[in-house]
């Protein structure tokens, strides 16, 4: 089920939540925990009801495997635990990309490919859970019953695409009282941040959608023009389509009296790729950090280790995201952008904020064409044409073609969905509002129970409302991974 | 100034109750509107009792439940290809046997979705698939609309479409302001209507057969002129290799899995064929069309009619509805050529087909409407 579905905005989150707080009022409040773990099953289920006992084995072998770390302390119980879950992540989700390899490698066809479906939020509830693990072998986390252990892998507002979420964080209000009770405000602040995460999806990362999906699946007929526009429409509906999910997710979350971690706070303001990356799908940056980078050493050890370090981390992202060359380019490609970036802060050499922004923001757009692209080869036709600047033209009709006509410069028949006029207009509100404009999770501490607001809120919501009536309800980009 | 619970408490009452009157009065209004622009009717009604219907959808694709009828009714010859194909009849055949799914393949694409639908269910003894000039035209790309047919088919959206087609086309609002003109009974034919432009023009699909019902055409005939005002961008001067590839692999699919396929090149009038030919810009694209798609016929021992022209047809130019379309006359013509076919004879009535073509009821009808 979708955030932006029918189904579930008009069906199954009024049921769910009704039922949760008359359970959490009239009936142990475990059982409404046990409630909410039935309805993020379902939720789950309504995809494919064919993975949910994948998600409940899961579920049933780490808590277990939780209670044994935290009682014996033991290596090789960790050891196992995580080799398990990277198994399971491994076969459903590398499988099929590693028997390529070694075919493509081998020149024949060595292995017959399994064609195994990528069950949806694998690679979540498995980065959830590996840190659940780590965390009760340092007892960090205390295992509680089964069914808050339930509760914190599967509550549907993050089950799917995060935030990734720790358990030591969580289980205080997973366990507290007054999360069994409705609390006006949070549930004010839950509807206002859904509203705005709806919008932001569903109207805009949707309508770029079209555009990028001409672009990359066109990628040898591109002019300079549309390529450009092909990249940075790309770059802004990832991260619409992306961030509005998890500010629904932290909308939902508070409906329930659950404060979710915040995922992206104006990453394209960024003016680093430090910065991009202390802004830009946050708990999964932390998750590395604690996990990974600084098991790994992190900068303990000198910069040449340090530099390795990052670059491994980064590495790891790309595979992370995805089974293919694309990712694991993309994550290098980052490793690469976040060691100079540590090596010229070292030389200490001030340069205006613009350029800092300019160069920060060209990086990421440049990285995620790859991150974008079918294949490496689509990646580098994109990025040739964007670097093509003897390939530019404009729309042989239209408002361009009468501006520049008789100035000698070529047009074409324009292969994007919307005009060059409109396009260009559009990325540049786009680009305006991000800059400009605080995010929703900042604006959250404004947000008061008063007219503008309601009147915000309901302009926003029946405006989604609108847009998913008329052309649908659009996948998360982040599902697939 | 702090905020109390209350506060809060009063804000999200009238936050629920702003967002649910609105959304229980836009739905109210659109369920209120589609049901008296006969736009209501489910796909299951429509296959259940397409006999009798005229489906002419202003806010859906009316072709796809054409594919629903013929997996059920399985005749034994299909037309697959645009709405140049529509104007088959089965009246030209032994037992009505056969379906024209015209309208549905816009491309070479299409036309293998199509096929493949219904391989799926039966095997069609005779496909006559309909190719366009633009289905081997590079820069003519129609994935959009391959994605709205087929890979979104959700006829609820149609509440939703009804704003945006209102707010396009100011004839559908101010159709809210005359319901009388809305009929259940098409006057033409005399079949029950589904759809505003089936129940107000009757225009629509006649699916007893699939054949397109020119309503508005038939009642008020244009002129020769004014029909033949066709999309430039659909010619061009480029034919596309992997195109070619793909039409010889359709064609082969469709042989190797036990049906006869005869390709027509459908008709354009004289006048338009004739501006083509003598173009510049067409003139290499249209010859290059032809010979390539006889010269793969012919290698792959597949029928071939080319019937580009109405006048090789022995048909004139009145036989036409605009530029692009032939009048169900011009297809009886060439249905007639087709029975050269020997796969094809069999299943054509040609005694009554050629007594009708030579007593037509216009040059328009061949049959009349009620038929």
């Amino acid at each position: 089920m979708l955030f932006n579905s029918f189904s579930f905005i008009l069906c199954f989150l009024p049921i769910t939540f009704v039922i949760f707080f008359i359970l959490g009022r009239y009936a142990p409040n475990r059982y409404a925990t046990l409630w909410l773990v039935i309805a993020s099953f379902l939720f789950y289920g309504y995809w494919d009801i064919q993975y949910i006992p994948l998600l409940f084995i899961s579920i049933l072998f780490n808590y277990y495997m939780g209670k044994k770390l935290y009682n014996t302390h033991s290596k090789t119980w960790l050891s196992l635990g995580i080799i398990v879950n990277l198994s399971l992540l491994g076969y459903f989700k590398y499988m099929n990309f590693f028997l390529d390899n070694i075919n493509t490698l081998a020149g024949k066809n060595l292995f017959d490919m399994p064609h195994v479906i990528l069950p949806l939020g694998i690679s979540f509830f498995t980065f959830t859970q590996i840190a659940y693990l780590i965390d009760t072998y340092r007892k960090e986390a205390i295992p509680n019953s089964f069914v808050v252990y339930a509760e914190f892998v599967t509550i549907f507002p993050h089950l799917i695409a995060g935030p990734i979420i720790s358990y030591k964080d969580m289980l205080p209000q997973f366990i507290n009282p007054k999360t069994f009770i409705p609390d006006y405000k949070n549930i004010g602040m839950g509807l206002s941040l859904f509203s705005m995460g709806l919008f932001k999806k569903v109207v805009i990362a949707d309508s770029l959608s079209p555009v990028v999906e001409k672009v990359f699946t066109h990628t040898d007929k591109l002019t300079f023009l549309e390529a450009w526009i092909g990249a940075i429409s790309y770059t802004f509906q990832l991260y619409f389509d992306f961030s509005g999910y998890s500010e629904m997710a932290i909308g939902l979350g508070l409906l329930f009296n659950l404060k979710l971690p915040v995922n992206f706070n104006s990453p394209y303001q960024a003016t680093s790729i430090i910065d991009f990356w202390r802004r830009w799908h946050m708990t999964l940056g932390l998750w590395v950090k604690d996990y990974l980078y600084i098991p790994l050493g992190g900068n303990r050890h000198g910069e040449w280790n340090k530099m390795r370090n990052l670059l491994v981390s980064m590495f790891l992202i790309g595979l992370w995201h995805g089974a293919g060359w694309t990712f694991i380019i993309w994550g290098t490609l980052h490793g690469i952008f976040l060691m100079v970036n540590h090596q010229w802060r070292r030389l200490k050499i001030a340069l205006p904020k613009f350029v800092n922004w300019s160069i920060t923001f060209l990086c990421v757009t440049f990285a995620w064409v790859f991150f974008r692209a079918q294949s490496v080869h689509d990646a580098y036709q994109v990025i040739f044409c964007m670097l093509d600047i003897t390939n530019f033209a404009i729309p042989d009709h239209g408002l361009a073609a009468k501006l520049f006509a008789n100035t000698g410069i070529a047009s074409i028949k324009w292969s994007i969905p919307s005009s060059l006029g409109t396009s260009l207009l559009e990325l540049f509100i786009l680009f305006a509002a991000l800059l400009l404009l605080k995010n929703p999770i900042v604006l959250q501490k404004k947000i008061k129970p008063k007219y503008t607001w309601l009147l915000l809120t309901c302009i926003l919501f029946l405006i989604s409302m609108c847009y998913i009536g008329t052309f649908g309800t659009g996948e998360f980009l982040y599902f697939q991974f | 100034m702090s905020y109390d619970n209350n506060n809060w408490a009063l804000w999200i009452k009238k936050w629920i109750s702003i967002n649910l009157l609105i959304i229980i009065l836009v739905t109210s209004f659109s369920f209120f509107t589609i049901k008296a622009f006969r736009e209501n009717f489910t796909d299951d009604y429509i296959v259940a009792n397409y006999e009798n219907i005229i489906y002419g959808s202003a806010l859906v694709d009316s072709s796809l439940v054409k594919l629903d009828i013929v997996k059920h009714l399985q005749p034994n010859v299909i037309a697959i290809g645009s709405s140049r194909v529509m104007q088959f009849r089965k009246n030209y055949f032994y037992n009505q046997d056969f379906y024209t799914l015209g309208g549905l393949a816009s491309s070479l694409d299409e036309a293998r979705y199509v096929y493949n639908q219904i391989k799926a269910v039966y095997t069609p003894k005779v496909v006559i698939l309909g190719v366009d000039l633009w289905w081997l035209n590079p820069k003519f790309q129609q994935s959009n609309r391959y994605n709205r047919l087929f890979n979104n088919r959700n006829y609820n959206r149609r509440y939703a479409k009804l704003f945006i087609e209102m707010k396009n086309n100011p004839k559908i609002l101010q159709q809210l302001l005359n319901l009388s003109a809305i009929n259940k009974q098409d006057s033409l034919g005399n079949r029950e209507t589904v759809g505003l432009t089936a129940a107000v023009y009757s225009d629509g699909y006649r699916l007893s057969d699939g054949s397109y019902q020119y309503g508005r055409f038939i009642t008020h005939p244009k002129p020769l002129m004014e029909r033949f005002q066709y999309d430039h961008n659909r010619i061009n001067d480029e034919i596309d290799i992997n195109q070619m590839d793909n039409f010889l692999n359709l064609i082969r699919e469709m042989r190797d899995n036990g049906t006869h396929v005869i390709v027509l090149l459908p008709p354009f009038p004289n006048e338009v064929y004739t501006q083509m030919y003598d173009s510049d810009k067409y003139h290499d694209f249209l010859l290059a069309f032809e010979e390539n798609i006889q010269s793969i016929c012919n290698n792959e021992n597949v029928s071939f009619f080319d019937c580009s022209n109405l006048k090789w047809l022995g048909a004139s130019d009145e036989e036409t509805i605009d530029g692009f379309h032939g009048s169900e006359l011009a297809y009886g013509r060439i249905i007639n050529k087709m029975a050269e076919d020997k796969t094809l004879a069999p299943y054509i009535n040609l005694s009554l087909l050629q007594e009708e073509i030579n007593n037509p009821v216009s040059t328009i009808q061949m049959i009349p409407c009620s038929q």
